[in-house]
């Protein structure tokens, strides 16, 4: 990618530094595991200076996958929706909010197929403003707008009449370290996550009502997660060692066909957990065992894998 | 130790009668009860907490002679001391080498807070030479008499906080057996024989903090609090920093936003390392200056 000699007064540098798979962490002080779990290639650094102004510094990361970048974003659904691109967006999913770009306090973070792009001023002015947005405009033209992952098809948007997905706290994930970040479930990988796995998790709230929110106690909202392992016996290992490390009962034995369903009484409400050949199902607090068997019955198993296979039964 | 918690081991230390049912899932007193391993004896501290509204102009600049005030009320209240020289000489002596350390990554100290120190501790009488920025290998800290713990107030992905008790991990020489879960332990670095005993001061710097872990800064998180935390507890300053973490992002999000990893590291320096007091009933608040936006209610 070849980003604008300009942005308004601000000159590109003549250097570039490119950060591969080993050099993340330096680079990020040792924090470099968020970009690892959605599966990180390499990362173009680029800075703008001009006289008498903070620089614009443009961090373009490159990931495996579209899916990832969407990952990357999904971390952090608030800041000022922007359009950076013209023309119709792909089908919409009613599970996330339809933003590619995020604006806030100087900061630009913008999905573009297999690239988060960061764009920040170290100092927020009308003009940095204007030009951090010209810049995030030449990174994304004329590249694809892929459609979000499709294992986010899994959630369901209600659970019966009582529970609505919160758009804004959707995440899509890999890594167990951004699963405790969305959800703090504990400190083992319980859930057998990887750079194999894809796992979406929502936050739900009662329909019509924001009263839970303001819930200072320790009662949370039900979440959905949602695993897609790399086969039915990895899932399979998975729930065990789920069961194991966090609920009293340990897993029953699967029927192919079937899958296996259970629901738990914890200290705070239920978990619920539903496994289908490669595709896991949690439910976390719910508050009954019925709204648990809600969820679980309204999550779709028959998504479509992330190279068009399908995944579920 | 175990480092090893589950979303149950929380869930029942707020069930279980060891702290009030309604407390945050992953509030200081669960955090507390979560690590506790045995009764510990009462502990009371002071934390100083000093603001002033005109500390950052309003593109977030430092104010020099609003910061040098407040600096001196702050030193003034930790020591009890008449004037801000007679406190700093309370605490340091010509003798000493005094190592400032400073946080230099992710929301870093202000670096006039830092030449506010030093030009403090000459004017009490410390040579010039004698003041060294301390922040990297244990060397560092064993080349020094004392320490001045100054780190930024900040969120930390790899720490859940990541202010005092982080602020010291280099002197450990691998701090990446301190991160994630195992923050739980950050409590032994202050337990290094060229540390223990050596921190005089803890002084956080709360002029702009970052109440969201990163690991890049996201401005959106950033916000003038325009305040100095500071005490002689490094464990008891944490606990009030972590406070205001806590507030601003239950304040932001209109709900609670529980910090992961959790903060273990703040209870386990209280109840597991014996550093301090992280329990807000044994903490006392010695307030000063600007009271809008204080979070410490």
């Amino acid at each position: 990618m070849t980003l604008p000699p300009n942005a308004g007064p601000w000159t590109r540098s003549a250097s570039t530094k490119r950060i591969d798979a080993r050099g993340i962490f330096d680079y990020m002080d040792g924090a470099g595991e968020l970009y690892v779990g959605y599966r990180f290639d390499h990362l173009d650094v680029y800075e703008y200076t001009a006289p008498g102004r903070d620089p614009i510094l443009v961090e373009l990361y490159s990931m495996q996958t579209s899916d990832d970048v969407f990952g990357l974003l999904s971390n952090d659904w608030g800041g000022e929706p922007v359009s950076l691109q013209q023309g119709p967006e792909p089908s919409g999913m009613p599970q996330v909010p339809p933003s590619r770009a995020l604006y806030g306090g100087g900061l630009l973070r913008a999905w573009s197929d297999t690239i988060y792009a960061r764009v920040s001023a170290s100092r927020e002015t009308p003009e940095s403003r204007e030009q951090v947005l010209a810049l995030g405009r030449a990174i994304v033209a004329g590249r694809e707008r892929k459609a979000p992952p499709a294992l986010l098809h899994a959630l369901p948007e209600r659970a019966g009449s009582a529970f609505a997905i919160r758009r804004d706290r959707t995440w899509f994930l890999r890594s167990p370290l951004v699963l405790n970040a969305a959800y703090y479930l504990g400190s083992e990988n319980m859930l057998d996550l990887s750079n194999d796995t894809e796992a979406v998790i929502a936050s739900y709230e009662a329909a019509g009502s924001a009263a839970a929110r303001s819930n200072g106690g320790a009662s949370s909202r039900p979440h959905v997660l949602v695993v897609r392992y790399a086969s039915d016996a990895a899932a399979r290992k998975a729930l065990e060692h789920f069961a194991a490390a966090y609920l009293k009962a340990q897993a029953p034995p699967a029927s192919a066909q079937a899958g296996v369903t259970g629901i738990e009484q914890i200290e705070h409400g239920y978990v619920g957990y539903r496994l289908q050949r490669s595709i896991l199902a949690v439910v976390l607090d719910a508050p009954g065992a019925a709204d648990a068997r809600s969820f679980l019955d309204a999550i779709r198993f028959d998504v479509p894998g992330p190279t068009g296979g399908h995944g579920g039964v | 130790m175990s480092i090893h918690f589950t979303r149950r081991d929380f869930m029942r230390a707020t069930t279980g009668g060891a702290v009030a049912v309604g407390s945050s899932l992953f509030g200081l007193d669960t955090l507390a009860a979560v690590v506790a391993q045995t009764k510990r004896a009462p502990r009371s501290a002071t934390v100083t907490v000093v603001r002033d509204a005109q500390a950052l102009t309003a593109s977030h600049d430092v104010n020099r002679p609003a910061l040098q005030r407040m600096l001196g009320d702050t030193i003034v209240r930790v020591t009890g001391k008449p004037t801000p020289k007679a406190a700093w000489q309370s605490m340091f002596t010509p003798r000493d080498v005094v190592g400032i350390v400073p946080t230099p990554h992710l929301n870093p100290t202000h670096r006039e807070l830092y030449d506010a120190v030093s030009e403090a501790l000459v004017d009490a009488g410390v040579p010039a030479a004698n003041i060294v920025n301390a922040n990297g290998g244990i060397e560092k800290a064993r080349a020094c008499t004392a320490l001045v713990c100054l780190p930024a107030l900040k969120a930390h992905w790899l720490t859940g906080i990541g202010t005092v008790l982080k602020n010291y991990i280099l002197f450990s020489g691998s701090p990446r057996n301190y991160h994630d879960q195992q923050n739980v332990r950050l409590g032994e670095v202050w337990q290094l024989p060229d540390v223990k005993g050596k921190t005089r001061l803890v002084l956080v710097d709360a002029l702009r903090p970052l109440c969201d872990k990163g690991p890049q800064v996201d401005p959106r998180y950033l916000w003038d609090y325009n305040g100095l935390i500071a005490g002689t507890d490094p464990v008891a300053v944490e606990s009030v920093a972590l406070r205001i973490i806590l507030a601003k992002r239950q304040q932001l999000r209109g709900e609670p936003w529980p910090l992961s990893p959790p903060p273990l590291c703040v209870a386990a320096a209280d109840e597991r390392y014996g550093l301090g007091t992280s329990r807000t009933e044994e903490i006392k608040l010695n307030t000063a200056g600007w009271a809008e936006g204080l979070l410490l209610a």
